[in-house]
């Protein structure tokens, strides 16, 4: 191993203080050992370089110029180590470029190898440049784009309550359509039934011969004599009226069938109504055309808030013609 | 590799490396040519260290020799198993064959004192400075500026220094190293032939 090659030994070999044997097995280590070889080249230059810096010891010194500078060659050797360590001591001490050799060495060329000698710490600042530039820029584009997202999610919600007010705009005017629509149905109704079947022959109209009935509640015909209806012959229509206990806002409804089962007539909706001392009076027209002779029963309904009518009361009377 | 050399004071054989056997000794470091070329590149940097430490004036052309005759052995229809090592013990022989030769006679400081040299061998020259700044301008800036940090004397902090270079380069500590050297090895290259020139 070259690092086991001691500097000692190597100064003996090149001082010539070395047994033949020990000579030739260093010489056979170097010559197989490529290691091995630069090692005794450095031990020789470092011994040359202590030599040319005046380090070596008396005895070392007197031993170094009688036997390591009787060759011509290694006296040409310490010559120039004597001028290198010259030139690279004196940039030592003095920072500066001693000789005019040295002095090219800040001219362009110095520079570029100096830039080659610099180049990986040119590589990592340009590197962590690039990446701070990166980086920054893709900091200013996400939060470019956070703005874009909170901006459209704003005008989303903004569009999505637009949408749900005009929503219940249009369900409200629907509500007012469908009210408006029955009562107006509901007029029509009305109107039909309160037209004079007969209309004079000249084509004029006549007063219209309405007759009007208030309806006691709970008679029935077991009970007690029906409620008779006396009802004059080409009269048009029959008031009936009933009297309810208020409660609140309600919509009636009311249905008459014969004592036998069979339906008569049916009005849903009524809203027209008005407060008496007793309570809401509630008139339903009924056609007189519907009402033949017999006995009948009237159910009269109240919806409260949009829900499923409920039975208020029946109503039984007779219809007896005049 | 040559087919001979200049320095006297290395033998030289008479025989001449041919292409032939200069293939023949690529194919024995490895089948592949690339990494045979890159095999023979380290055996030879080896083996001018090796000469070099051992004190060789003209360690090149001491591996020229050597290679010339491991190559002429394996033209012969020598069978070589481990190349690097047989390429060794040529060079030991060389290298005996080399110090014996006058023209390698080594002399030390004092010696040099002793034959009358006017200055110290280690006297620093106008040419040999001018040549070492030249050299050195001539790096191309990299290899300049690391050699330049790599041998920066900070005694306790040199490990540390090292390590923080190898990691702003993106190699490992090791091959610093070995880069380091190379780069200080053929400014020396180019400083000798420089003033060997006189500029």
């Amino acid at each position: 191993m070259a690092t086991d090659i001691h500097p000692e030994l190597v100064y003996r070999y090149l001082v010539s203080d070395l047994p033949e044997a020990e000579q030739t097995a260093l010489e056979q280590e170097f010559l197989s050992d490529d290691e091995a070889f630069e090692r005794v080249w450095e031990i020789e230059n470092e011994m040359v370089d202590r030599y040319a810096r005046g380090r070596l010891t008396a005895h070392e010194r007197e031993l170094f110029e009688r036997t390591y500078l009787a060759s011509p060659v290694h006296r040409e050797r310490a010559l120039m180590a004597r001028r290198l360590v010259g030139a690279v001591d004196s940039e030592a001490e003095t920072g500066r470029v001693p000789s005019r050799a040295r002095d090219s060495v800040s001219s362009w060329s110095g520079l570029v190898a100096s830039l080659r000698r610099d180049a990986w710490r040119w590589a990592m600042i340009t590197a962590i440049l690039a990446l701070t530039i990166v980086s920054g820029v893709l900091l200013s584009e996400t939060v470019r784009l956070h703005k874009q997202i909170n901006q459209l999610d704003n005008e989303r919600a903004s569009q999505l309550r637009r949408t749900e007010e005009l929503e219940n705009e249009v369900g409200s005017e629907r509500d007012k359509a469908d009210k408006l629509e029955a009562e107006l149905e509901s007029l029509r109704e009305d109107s039909r039934n309160a037209e004079p079947s007969s209309q004079s022959s000249q084509g004029q109209k006549e007063p219209r011969p309405l007759v009007s009935f208030l309806l006691t509640p709970m008679l029935t015909r077991g009970g007690s004599e029906a409620q008779q209806l006396p009802i004059a012959n080409g009269t048009p229509a029959v008031v009936l009226q009933m009297t309810v206990q208020e409660h609140g806002d309600q919509t009636f409804q009311v249905e008459v069938r014969t004592v036998e089962g069979a339906p008569v007539w049916r009005k849903g909706s009524i809203k027209r109504h008005q407060e008496t001392k007793n309570g809401l009076l509630v008139s339903a027209n009924v056609p007189a055309a519907k009402l033949p002779p017999g006995d009948y029963i009237l159910t009269l309904s109240a919806a409260h808030g949009g829900k499923e009518p409920e039975e208020i009361n029946r109503y039984f009377f007779r219809v007896v013609r005049q | 590799m040559k087919g001979h050399t200049n320095n006297p004071s290395v033998s030289r054989s008479e025989w001449t490396l041919t292409e032939e056997a200069f293939a023949k000794f690529l194919a024995c470091l490895d089948p592949d040519k690339e990494r045979a070329g890159e095999t023979y590149e380290m055996l030879r940097l080896k083996l001018v260290k090796f000469f070099d430490w051992r004190g060789a004036h003209f360690p090149e052309e001491c591996v020229d020799e050597t290679f010339n005759r491991v190559a002429r052995k394996l033209e012969s229809g020598e069978s070589i198993r481990d190349i690097a090592t047989y390429s060794h013990g040529v060079a030991r022989m060389v290298l005996l064959e080399t110090l014996r030769n006058p023209e390698n006679k080594s002399l030390s400081l004092d010696d040099l004192s002793e034959t009358g040299a006017t200055s110290p061998a280690l006297e620093e020259t106008d040419v040999r400075r001018d040549c070492f700044e030249r050299c050195l301008s001539d790096l191309p800036a990299d290899s300049r500026l690391l050699i330049l940090d790599y041998y920066k004397d900070e005694r306790k902090s040199k490990i540390d220094n090292r390590q923080s270079l190898a990691r702003r380069l993106g190699i490992p500590i090791d091959a610093l190293r070995s880069r380091a050297q190379r780069v200080r090895n053929r400014l020396e290259k180019c400083i000798s032939e420089c003033t060997q020139q006189g500029l």
